[in-house]
């Protein structure tokens, strides 16, 4: 009885707590994350966020793992691949061919203009978002649009703390982020879960011929950094609509050099 | 005493919930998700359930909000105390066997993994959880065993 009790008290306990939690995220969200941001700048000590991410994979890469297994099983998929490389310099006199017109494309950004802070992830969080380094320190501000080497737009910066910050990547399920292509139809870029879709929210010309989208000044980005390359993908041009989906898995790209563009305000 | 006790406590549960996101990162595998500060609020939920460990989850949660992610401050703190309430709920006063445990314990892991976003309906998440909550369930059973073996006591 006693005991019955005494768990009847524990559990009143824990709901008052549970009420001051909640308390806590009424303030929070209508002192527009106040408490929280100066929170975070206290105690931004406890985030190694100078922790190179891709240090950790040189790690598990290293040859302290690899077993003798590997080796003779790396024989075979090299013999494998001498078959590949030959289809693949067919592919390649291809693909030079569209490098060609990428490069054209990256060459139409203004690159005087920004500026690039090189950031690496260090950390993914239990909503499955990553945390890169660079925050308040580094001037971010919340959708300051993050790159990969080539010039491609792979996400967009969240949340930012004060020496790091959430990024929300292209196939995370909260992407969403509006584009524009040559022809002046503008689009949203949006990732469901499952599949990224493309669609037109205006449109100038219905044309299936859309080659890449990109940002622009008008949304208040940085101008002209491309999203996606629509050449192999099947566009669907309705009355008064184009439109595409992607796969998730379709949309790759690698973590080693990611960059937050910033506009150069010096004159 | 009592103090230090508790902020030794914050100290190590903080650590716990650091080294379960530094894992999920490293480790990144389809189907699993290493739930260390997890198999800790359960432990602590259905062995050793008391008030003394409020400070510590309201902390951690705090921790968590502030430095790792754009919830509102608060929001961890209520999943870790709600989920801590409902464990204890779930298996106090119920005759003490593996299958009961589990099930606790997989329901444990759907409300802590709760985010309000999209991803935690995808059936492919679910799963994820699903199979989680299995392993992790096994590392908590090697480690419970561990920790109530008094090995003083052991004749030798």
């Amino acid at each position: 009885m006693r005991d019955a009790n005494l768990t009847v008290r524990n559990y009143i306990i824990y709901i008052i707590f549970v009420f001051f939690s909640f308390s806590l995220m009424v303030l929070d969200f209508f002192s527009n994350q106040e408490i929280s941001t100066t929170i975070s700048k206290r105690i931004n000590f406890l985030v190694p966020s100078d922790i190179n991410f891709n240090e950790y994979f040189e790690f598990f890469n290293s040859d302290l793992f690899q077993t003798r297994n590997n080796l003779i099983n790396e024989n075979v998929r090299l013999k494998n691949e001498i078959l590949e490389l030959r289809e693949l310099r067919v592919e390649n006199d291809l693909l030079k061919e569209e490098l060609e017109s990428n490069q054209n494309l990256i060459e139409s950004v203004d690159v005087f203009n920004y500026f690039y802070i090189k950031t690496s992830p260090f950390m993914r969080n239990q909503e499955n978002h990553y945390l890169v380094s660079g925050g308040y320190d580094k001037n971010f501000v919340k959708n300051d649009i993050v790159i990969n080497e080539e010039g491609f737009v792979i996400g967009f910066v969240d949340k930012i703390f004060q020496n790091h910050s959430e990024v929300i990547f292209i196939y995370d399920s909260e992407f969403s982020m509006p584009a524009i292509d040559k022809f002046g139809n503008e689009y949203l870029v949006e990732n469901n879960g499952q599949e990224l879709l493309v669609y037109t929210t205006s449109v100038n010309e219905l044309t299936s011929n859309i080659d890449f989208i990109f940002t622009d000044s008008k949304f208040g980005q940085p101008s002209r950094f491309p999203i996606l390359s629509l050449n192999e993908i099947n566009v669907t041009v309705d009355e008064n609509k184009i439109s595409t989906s992607l796969e998730i898995e379709d949309v790759n790209f690698s973590f080693t050099d990611i960059y937050v563009v910033k506009a150069n305000d010096l004159p | 005493m009592i103090y230090l006790r508790n902020i030794l406590n914050i100290l190590f549960f903080v650590l716990l919930l650091f080294s379960e996101l530094l894992i999920n990162t490293i480790f990144v595998f389809e189907y699993i998700l290493f739930l260390p500060f997890y198999i800790g609020l359960f432990y602590i939920s259905t062995r050793r359930f008391s008030n003394f460990y409020i400070s510590i989850f309201l902390v951690a949660g705090i921790y968590y909000d502030s430095l790792f992610s754009s919830n509102i401050l608060g929001f961890t703190s209520a999943k870790f105390l709600i989920t801590c309430v409902i464990l204890n709920f779930l298996t106090n006063n119920q005759i003490k066997n593996t299958f009961q445990d589990l099930a606790a314990f997989v329901a444990g892991v759907f409300l802590y993994s709760f985010t309000y976003s999209f991803d935690f309906l995808q059936p492919q998440f679910l799963y994820l959880l699903l199979v989680s909550s299995l392993v992790n369930y096994f590392l908590f059973r090697i480690l419970n065993i561990t920790i109530e073996k008094n090995v003083l006591k052991q004749k030798i």
